[in-house]
């Protein structure tokens, strides 16, 4: 048997490496992505007090500390028995809608659009911000400077400090929202709405006006026919912040619904020898390996997860959008994994428009901060991260330090997707040991539209992904090797 | 325009943490400069380096040194990739880019002093001893570097 390897490696670590199995034909029999381990973190945990959880947990990575810091104080809330106010609810939501129209900017014009505005048949020396901004304009450069660090600066405002907020308590926050801060959040928020609308068209113009990109989206190897997952409100439209945990099966339909503290009545995790990190699945389900339809209890999150697992967006514009992309792609769910790019941009622009919602609330300045917590014990948070559904669960002892906590990260629940997802974009393009030119592309457009998050626990200075691409033979050893930026 | 030095890395990863860990000691000791706790060499930078005059960047490295050993290099030693695989730019290019954007924006000075590290894996907030003894060497190259 041959091996595929592609393997992205930090300069500090080596995590986030794929491997893709070729059988005795010399075709692909199956794909694996060793994701960043957070074995030991857990236990890192232990015994620290619960309120510096919300602090400490956001340090696990620096691409979605926000999220954590949510997860974490929602934990605390339900470990402590304790609702915020209404008050402190609606400044963590706008903190947390300012998180994502951070990053979903960011992924947008940095990681997604290089495939798509500069095209992936483009060389990798092109596929970068710079080949984007030559295609639209320095001046949208800036615009996407800008509105990325309105989103910083909303939760600048809102958590104290921009990468890692401090705001969270249980019961509520420590602080609240001026209206000089109220109307420069304001301001921000409708020029962001602008600037989503504008990136939506951009979307429009360059991948939905250009036949061969919506061919390449609606093209097998990048279907896959999973359950999906996200949070909803009361009228199943997304929500990042708050809600029911909604699953829909392969045909749209609701399979599950519950609520974070009863999560693991719902998702179990499986263990293979390969990889430190577990695969998630539905418990009623099973796990039937790595493969999609409606006997395997793998599901997706993410922005085509979330909006596959709702009925609509809760702001106008947004649900306007997410009625055209459906109607565009034929009908809910949609199962491409490319369509993970066009879901994203929708929910920028819900989070825009939330955003503004919010800091046009008559409660939004409000005083009331924080309500009396109650006794340690145990609790379940949940919040839609960026890339997906986060969990965080603790349990504390009658001092209110932490007995037990377990993590479950967006990247984990998609984990078995991923592999699949890879393995199907691999298929095509190696037939019988023959490696084709675009393979690196293709692969990499996969998974890219999970944004997995390699950069968990994991920086490095300068800070480069180099990919290899390791062939081995069926004994083992080294058949052919393809690279870039490996020094 | 006043001063930066800027701290990436991950506080619990051990050794990692140094930048994070010298951050908040300038915080105290350096008051007229601007200390900022980024931990990850991401798109951000771009905000804290534009409109500075000089701007330090204190990092972790791996290089088979000796733990503890002080790195000085300028942007121009750094590798540019091709920067389509990680979660944002790496140095060069977050530089390439502020070139592009904000010509006139960007700091007359940037130097790396990064800082060979013994333990980037263990989860830990604490340094290792042999970084927690280059501390007050690696806080008097800073002060040289803004003087």
């Amino acid at each position: 048997m041959k091996t595929v390897t592609i393997d992205p490696i930090t300069r500090l670590e080596g995590h986030g490496k794929i491997a893709i199995f070729l059988n005795d034909e010399g075709n692909v029999e199956n794909a694996y992505l060793q994701v960043p381990e957070l074995r030991g973190f857990e236990r890192f945990c232990e015994g620290r007090r619960a309120e510096d959880m919300p602090i400490i947990t956001p340090r696990i990575c620096g691409v979605c500390p926000v999220a954590h810091h949510m997860a974490s104080t929602k934990a605390l809330d339900a470990a402590y028995d304790v609702a915020p106010t209404p008050t402190a609810k609606k400044l963590r939501e706008l903190m947390y809608s300012g998180y994502y129209v951070y990053d979903h900017t960011l992924h947008f014009y940095f990681l997604g659009a290089p495939d798509f505005v500069v095209g992936p048949d483009a060389p990798p020396t092109e596929r970068n911000i710079f080949g984007v901004l030559k295609k639209v304009g320095l001046d949208v450069g800036k615009e996407v400077i800008k509105h990325r660090a309105y989103g910083q600066r909303v939760i600048e405002i809102l958590g104290g400090k921009a990468t890692h907020p401090t705001s969270g308590l249980p019961g509520g926050v420590s602080k609240g929202l001026n209206e000089e801060e109220r109307k420069e959040i304001e301001e921000m928020a409708r020029s962001s709405i602008e600037f989503a609308r504008f990136t939506l068209r951009v979307f429009n113009d360059v991948v939905l006006g250009n036949k061969g990109y919506v061919d390449l989206i609606l093209s097998d190897p990048y279907q896959l026919k999973t359950y999906n997952m996200g949070l909803v409100d009361e009228n199943n439209r997304v929500n990042f912040y708050d809600g029911d945990i909604r699953v829909t099966d392969q045909k749209g339909r609701e399979h599950d619904r519950f609520q974070a503290k009863d999560y693991l009545d719902y998702i179990s995790e499986h263990v293979e020898p390969w990889t430190y990190s577990k695969f998630t699945y539905l418990k009623d389900v099973g796990w039937k390996g790595l493969k999609d339809g409606k006997d395997s209890g793998i599901y997706r999150v993410g922005p085509l997860g979330r909006l596959n697992a709702a009925e609509g967006m809760a702001t106008p514009l947004a649900d306007e959008e997410y009625k055209r992309m459906y109607k565009t792609l034929g009908g809910k769910p949609v199962n491409s994994t490319l369509a993970f790019h066009w879901a994203r941009l929708v929910e920028l622009l819900y989070a825009t428009e939330r955003t503004l919602e919010l800091a046009t609330d008559p409660e939004i300045t409000g005083t009331g901060l924080r309500n009396p917590v109650g006794k340690p014990g145990e609790g379940v948070g949940v919040v839609e991260a960026a890339r997906g559904t986060l969990y965080h669960h603790y349990k504390l002892d009658s001092e209110g330090l932490v007995e037990k906590a377990n993590l479950i990260v967006a990247t984990t629940n998609n984990y078995a997707p991923i592999c699949v997802s890879i393995r199907d974009a691999a298929s095509g393009l190696i037939k019988g040991g023959k490696v084709s030119e675009g393979l690196l592309n293709k692969v990499e457009m996969a998974f890219r539209a999970y944004d997995p998050c390699f950069a968990c626990s994991t920086h490095s200075l300068p800070g480069q992904m180099p990919l290899a691409v390791e062939i081995y033979d069926s004994r083992g050893s080294l058949y052919k090797r393809l690279e870039r930026n490996l020094s | 325009m006043r001063n930066a030095v800027i701290g990436i890395g991950n506080l619990l990863r051990a050794d990692d943490g140094v930048g994070i860990h010298v951050v908040k000691i300038l915080k105290e000791e350096m008051p007229e400069v601007d200390a900022v706790d980024l931990s990850t060499a991401n798109i951000d930078l771009l905000d804290h380096i534009r409109n500075r005059n000089r701007v330090i960047i204190i990092d972790a490295t791996t290089t088979g040194a000796e733990p503890g050993t002080i790195h000085r290099l300028e942007p121009e030693e750094l590798v540019e990739s091709d920067f389509g695989q990680s979660h944002g730019l790496n140095l060069p290019g977050i530089l390439k880019l502020g070139k592009q954007l904000y010509p006139y924006e960007m700091p007359g000075k940037i130097v790396i002093l990064a800082v060979e590290a013994q333990d980037v894996e263990s989860f830990s907030s604490d340094l290792t001893e042999k970084v927690q003894v280059a501390m007050p060497k690696l806080i008097k190259m800073i002060k040289r570097e803004l003087e």
